[in-house]
């Protein structure tokens, strides 16, 4: 088959190139030559569906770039994730702190959690932490942001940022005086471990009771809550039976956030759970919005052993930590280990993917941020050279297209070779608390999941069994989205994606707290909106649907449908036909132009569906497309590598570049004669 | 200009053998075939939703032999058989299931016979090669006595019904003239061909 690919900015002729085809073209053909007849005297209407034609023909097109591409440009994120000093608090100094009778001791003979069993203990090793008596409150504090020996921050660096704080631990340490013995009170006797963190901004009105949050104070705390230890206890003692928030009525002096001059809140949306890592490991985290003033100070208090209730307080007992993580965003991400490292502004530049979510508004999905060349308002991403046309590819980018930190495991499912569409997503702890599949390493949550009641509405929308949970961030319970990845912007009708030139990343000012674009440092900003996300025709891997219009076989003059509505197919319908098959999209200009911030557009591919891998995912026919729950497994069937970036522009005398992009047509003919 | 069938590599080797009673098998015949625009018409037809519904409609599941074939219709633009066997020259006392169908002739139909290929010498040799193993048996083919006795010289394979018709319409795929052989009833003529897409 002779192919081609032509890409036009409206009648303009911009490329024009042959394509590749692959080796999935000639297994596709073989397929269809050996579907089993047998299956159409089959009752089942699923299996029966198999033979349906449109299953061996192209259904998608998607796009994608160099693999280097997927770690710079706007997916490139601070190596350095961990704002702690020491992510192993093993003894006291100014930022470590061991309070009333707690002991802290070294175990490295503890195996730590499973993956991290390879960790050098000089590099990491689980601490006990030992509450010996009943008295005082003991506990294991850390702190941030408050000692220049330690961090190289200004006040104004985390402010404004989602905080996240993190341990692994778990209970009991194994000495029988440690462990919370059973007594005649009560049958339901928890020990709880718990932690609260407390972010402070300038503007703190010291004469406010510390057990709230307030002006330029926002304070926030998981709690763990073991299985009861009473005469009758339930359940494995070792296991968490419920987590709990603490400080929710922390805005009780007033509207905090609205009256430090910036975005109001409802509430303390704040985040936190725990979910099992294996071997009796437990990660706990707790997340929370820093105040709009800046952020002076955040400390971090572990303590190891309580009674949530009957009697309510203190008792003896100790648990084993690992781990400590200190890092923007609203989730823990993988560990990022430190020894005496210090952090600096840049490490709090950027969160996620140089991408914030605008805290209080939903309807700014977002900023990404990207520096353009000195003295242009144009971003030109940073590529290296694409893999080699290959026939024997199998997607249109051979190399790693992980994003971020190509080694964790979290991210390894999104190494696909393609962009990826605008999803929100966390990591799936799965296991018994889990509400969705245990196996699932990723989950998706679906766009604009910006709070507390958002969260909990979908959640129950998508699985019965949540509501027994029901705490808007207990145990694995969803939340504010983990990650932004992809390179498409959202929809128009859900008010497009915001994006800006900025001079820096190293600088807080790229991140004012009052966005007034009149008077904010961006060089120039915008919102891109797409179009396939508008008509929901790109599916969370980057896929172009392919859509048909009404009857091909039957439609005089049978032409494209709206090429707005995802890729369309258009060709001759008799046997004179002139052996031409046209396949063509509209790719907008939002999408042009938000793709070429996180690399640019250089590869594309058309796909049909591999019915064999389709199926063994578990997945039967009829196969309906869907953005956010596609059941199809894609096979490639042909591949275009251009040498030029399809999002390159430049600026136009005092027009800048990125608000001047257009639409493009892409048109893919195959030959077939 | 290349055209699909050679850029996608499309292309099919056929060997034929005598095949005797005995089990002796003696190749008489082997080389490349021609893979004919056929293909590529039906193929279209599939990947713009034109034609039939259902993929085992784009399946090659018949074969023609014939008694005319030449050097000249050895080309891409080759619709049919130069002299196709008929119905009664297949032979009745045969294994060989014929059907007679309007076949797809360079945008005409021609009432055509063709014998089935059973679904189980259809094989898939590699992710993309298909062996079709075509069985003239002893009691087919022989005696071809249209004006002088004849010899069979040019085979076909024909994809089912690509345009959808409601009853099958087939059309020419792939082609390929040989020497002559006087089919008799001492051998089986056995035809494997692969094409490799």
């Amino acid at each position: 088959m002779r192919g081609e690919v032509e890409i036009w900015d409206g009648d303009k002729l911009l490329h024009k190139e042959s394509n590749l085809l692959v080796d999935g073209a000639g297994e596709l053909l073989a397929d269809i030559m050996t579907v089993s007849p047998s299956l159409s005297g089959i009752a089942d209407h699923a299996t029966s569906s198999i033979l349906d034609s449109s299953n061996y023909t192209i259904q998608a097109i998607s796009f994608g770039k160099d693999a280097s591409a997927y770690t710079l440009n706007a997916h490139a994120i601070p190596e350095k994730r961990n704002l702690w000093y020491n992510s192993t608090p093993s003894a006291e100094d100014s930022q470590v702190n061991f309070a009333y009778d707690i002991i802290v001791s070294p175990c490295p003979y503890i195996a730590p959690p499973p993956q991290y069993s390879h960790i050098p203990s000089s590099i990491a090793h689980v601490l006990s932490l030992e509450d010996k008596t009943d008295s005082g409150n003991s506990q294991l504090a850390m702190y941030a942001f408050n000692n220049s020996n330690y961090s190289d921050t200004t006040v104004s660096a985390g402010q404004d940022n989602w905080i996240c704080a993190s341990y692994y631990i778990k209970f009991p340490v194994n000495e029988s005086s440690l462990v919370p013995t059973q007594d005649s009170l009560t049958t339901f006797h928890h020990p709880r471990s718990h932690f609260g963190v407390s972010i402070q901004g300038e503007g703190l009105d010291t004469s406010i009771p510390a057990g709230y949050g307030k002006l330029g104070y926002s304070r926030l705390g998981t709690v763990v809550n073991w299985n009861d230890v009473g005469t009758t206890p339930t359940a494995d003692g070792n296991s968490p039976s419920s987590i709990s928030f603490e400080y929710t009525t922390a805005a009780k002096e007033g509207t905090a956030r609205s009256e430090g001059g910036g975005y109001s809140i409802n509430n303390w949306q704040q985040n936190g759970g725990a979910y099992p890592v294996g071997n009796g490991w437990y990660r706990v985290y707790a997340a929370g919005l820093a105040p709009v003033s800046g952020v002076s100070g955040i400390s971090v208090t572990l303590y190891p052993m309580g009674y949530e209730s009957a009697p309510v307080g203190e008792t003896e007992g100790g648990i084993y930590m690992y781990g400590a993580q200190l890092e923007l965003g609203r989730w823990p991400t993988d560990m990022d280990f430190t020894n005496n490292r210090r952090t600096n502004n840049w490490d709090f530049s950027g969160s996620v993917l140089n991408r914030d979510h605008s805290p209080g508004t939903v309807t700014d999905n977002g900023t990404v941020r990207v520096v353009p060349p000195y003295g242009t308002s144009s971003y030109v991403p940073t590529n290296y050279l694409s893999s080699p046309p290959n026939p024997a590819s199998t997607r249109v980018e051979e190399g790693n297209t992980a994003l971020l930190d190509v080694s964790s495991d979290t991210l390894t499912n999104f190494d696909m070779g393609q962009n990826l569409n605008v999803i929100p997503y966390r990591k799936n702890p799965g296991g018994a608390y889990g509400v969705g599949p245990v196996d699932s390493s990723q989950r998706l949550l679906p766009h604009n999941v910006a709070d507390g009641q958002q969260q909990i509405d979908w959640a129950e929308a998508y699985s019965p069994g949540y509501s027994v949970l029901r705490d808007a961030s207990g145990m694995d319970s969803f939340g504010p989205q983990a990650y932004y990845l992809g390179c498409y912007p959202e929809g128009s009708s859900t008010g497009g994606s915001n994006w800006a030139l900025v001079s820096s990343l190293d600088n807080s000012a790229a991140y004012p707290i009052n966005y007034v674009p009149s008077s904010s440092p961006y060089f120039v900003q915008g919102t891109y909106n797409s179009i396939v996300n508008e008509a929901s025709s790109m599916d969370v891997s980057g896929f172009v649907n392919m859509i048909m219009s009404g009857s091909p076989g039957t439609t005089t003059g049978y032409a494209m449908s709206s090429t707005s509505s995802g890729l369309c197919v258009s060709g001759g319908i008799d046997a004179t036909n002139s052996g031409t098959v046209e396949y063509s999209m509209l790719l907008g200009s939002g999408d042009v132009g938000y793709s070429n911030l996180y690399g640019g557009i250089y590869n594309m591919g058309l796909w049909t569906i591999d019915i064999g891998e389709t199926l063994r995912a578990g997945n039967t026919p009829p196969y309906s497309f869907g953005p956010l729950d596609n059941p199809r497994k894609y096979k490639l069937f042909s591949t275009k590598h251009l040498t030029k970036n399809l999002g390159y522009i430049k600026d136009n005398g005092i027009n800048p570049g990125s608000l001047n992009y257009s639409d493009l047509t892409i048109k893919w003919r195959l030959h077939f004669l | 200009m290349k055209n699909f069938t050679e850029e996608l590599g499309i292309n099919g080797h056929l060997t034929i053998s005598k095949q005797y009673t005995d089990g002796q098998e003696e190749v008489v015949f082997d080389d490349h075939n021609i893979i004919v625009s056929g293909m590529g018409v039906g193929l279209t037809y599939m990947f713009t939703g034109s034609g039939s519904n259902s993929v085992l409609d784009y399946q090659i599941d018949r074969f023609q032999v014939g008694v005319s074939g030449g050097s000249v219709n050895e080309v891409s633009s080759t619709y049919q058989l130069s002299g196709a066997c008929t119905e009664t020259e297949y032979g009745a006392g045969s294994n060989l299931f014929i059907a007679v169908k309007d076949q797809i002739t360079n945008n005409t139909f021609t009432s055509l016979a063709a014998a089935q290929i059973p679904a189980n010498k259809r094989t898939r040799i590699g992710d993309s090669s298909v062996r079709y193993t075509l069985v003239v048996d002893e009691e087919a083919c022989n005696g071809i006595t249209r004006v002088n006795p004849m010899s069979i010289n040019e085979v076909g394979l024909l994809m089912k019904n690509p345009t959808g018709n409601a009853v099958d319409r087939p059309l020419l795929v792939a082609y390929r003239t040989f020497s002559n052989i006087v089919k008799t009833s001492d051998f089986s003529l056995i035809f494997r061909w692969t094409i490799n897409f």
